[in-house]
């Protein structure tokens, strides 16, 4: 990993907080782990996976998360404020979402990034708290959650788009399934095709792209100029870690729009940071094996130039 | 090589987690619980249950991520769970 230890920018990340991961998403992750566990015929109840599981998402301040970053050799982490305020169970607004997000960049200057989200269903109300999140505290991009039960081309998020080509903001969309307490018809990629086409200008990120309708991802990202695709969820690739999955979507050509990405804490469970960096630059692994320039875009260059973009920092 | 009764369990315990086409003659200490042995997270955390079952510790009181993180050849799970067990003496004690 010659050069990029100490530079590397986990373009998908979450604060580690009931607060903004609810506890009804949890427990639809629960159910579905709880499935493969029973069939092998280990008897663990719900009560205690979901324990296990939330001993991982005590960090709310994310000192836990620039810990591991550190030891991981990660820069700087985009936190995604995703908003399920309007399809699930909260116990706190997205207003209040996004001053807690606030005050975790304001404890660890220059490590995090902020892309604050939106249901387009709270329309203008939220329209206005986005502008103001961009204006005064500083967001750099726009989160779509399209399985809360939108189309990431739904008219209703189109305020948002111009919103982001104005600031020159990029947009994170979740693909694919996710979980089973949402919608998965939403999640597919070519959803977002019509506003990618009706905001060229606007630079659109598809979130695991590498694990989720990876052929649609990459044939998009190589034909549309401003759709790119982060590669978080990796590590839930069945076998090895998600070593393969990650060597096939940097192996097609497009390693100019591919970001790396974690998606922390959802693989806690399956190790820290620095596993899974590790895992991706290992000399034997899927980010090894490239050049060193490549492998540069991935790690951090890719994500730097729209996060640059977005700071006015480009013409 | 001898093995004490409780490496002889926990290896019995990771053999049977190893898909058929993974299958090994012996666990080496060094074989990737990964990448050799093909045990995905679920794969590392049913393990991780199926040791509390035979040792009858509780998994409660471990940080399970931590531990799977740490698993990553066979002699780490060996590690790992000499660890939870000690703690859990430890426990036991006060």
């Amino acid at each position: 990993m010659e050069g990029a230890a100490g530079k590397i920018i986990d373009a998908h990340c979450h604060i580690a907080s009931e607060d903004h991961i609810p506890r009804a998403f949890v427990a639809g992750g629960i159910a579905n782990l709880k499935a493969r566990l029973d069939s092998q015929g280990i008897a663990a109840s719900r009560d205690k996976l979901t324990a296990i599981y939330l001993q991982k998402l005590q960090d709310p301040l994310c000192d836990g998360l620039v810990d591991e970053m550190d030891r991981a050799g990660i820069a700087k982490s985009i936190l995604l404020a995703a908003d399920f305020t309007y399809a699930l169970d909260c116990p706190i607004s997205i207003e209040e979402s996004y001053d807690k997000h606030r005050a975790v960049c304001e404890r660890h200057p220059g490590r995090f990034e902020v892309f604050g989200g939106m249901d387009p269903r709270w329309g203008q109300q939220g329209v206005d708290l986005f502008q103001r999140a961009v204006t005064d505290f500083g967001f750099r991009g726009f989160k779509v959650y399209p399985p809360c039960g939108f189309s990431p081309s739904d008219h209703g998020l189109f305020p948002f788009y111009e919103i982001c080509a104005e600031h020159r903001l990029p947009v994170v969309v979740h693909i694919g399934p996710t979980s089973p307490a949402l919608s998965f018809s939403t999640g597919y990629p070519f959803l977002l095709d019509e506003a990618a086409r009706a905001f060229p200008g606007v630079n659109f990120i598809m979130a695991h792209g590498s694990v989720s309708f990876t052929e649609e991802c990459l044939m998009m990202c190589a034909f549309r100029p401003n759709l790119f695709l982060d590669v978080s969820a990796f590590q839930s690739a069945p076998g090895d870690g998600g070593a393969e999955a990650l060597r096939a979507t940097v192996s097609r050509g497009i390693n100019h729009k591919v970001l790396f990405g974690t998606d922390w804490p959802v693989f806690r469970l399956q190790g820290d940071q620095q596993t899974f960096v590790e895992l991706a630059t290992a000399a034997d692994g899927p980010l090894g094996e490239l050049g060193e320039a490549e492998r540069a875009l991935i790690l951090h260059g890719n994500a730097e130039r729209l996060l640059a973009a977005a700071a006015g920092e480009t013409g | 090589m001898t093995q004490t009764p409780y490496e002889e369990r926990m290896l019995s315990l990771i053999a049977e987690a190893v898909p058929a086409r993974r299958r090994k003659a012996a666990l080496d200490p060094e074989l990737s619980l990964q990448r050799d042995l093909g045990l995905d997270s679920i794969a590392m955390l049913a393990l991780l249950f199926r040791f509390e079952q035979a040792f009858e510790v509780d998994l409660s009181s471990v940080d399970v991520g931590l531990s799977i993180g740490r698993m990553r050849t066979v002699a780490d799970a060996l590690e790992v769970g000499r660890q939870v067990l000690a703690r859990a003496e430890q426990a036991d004690g006060t």
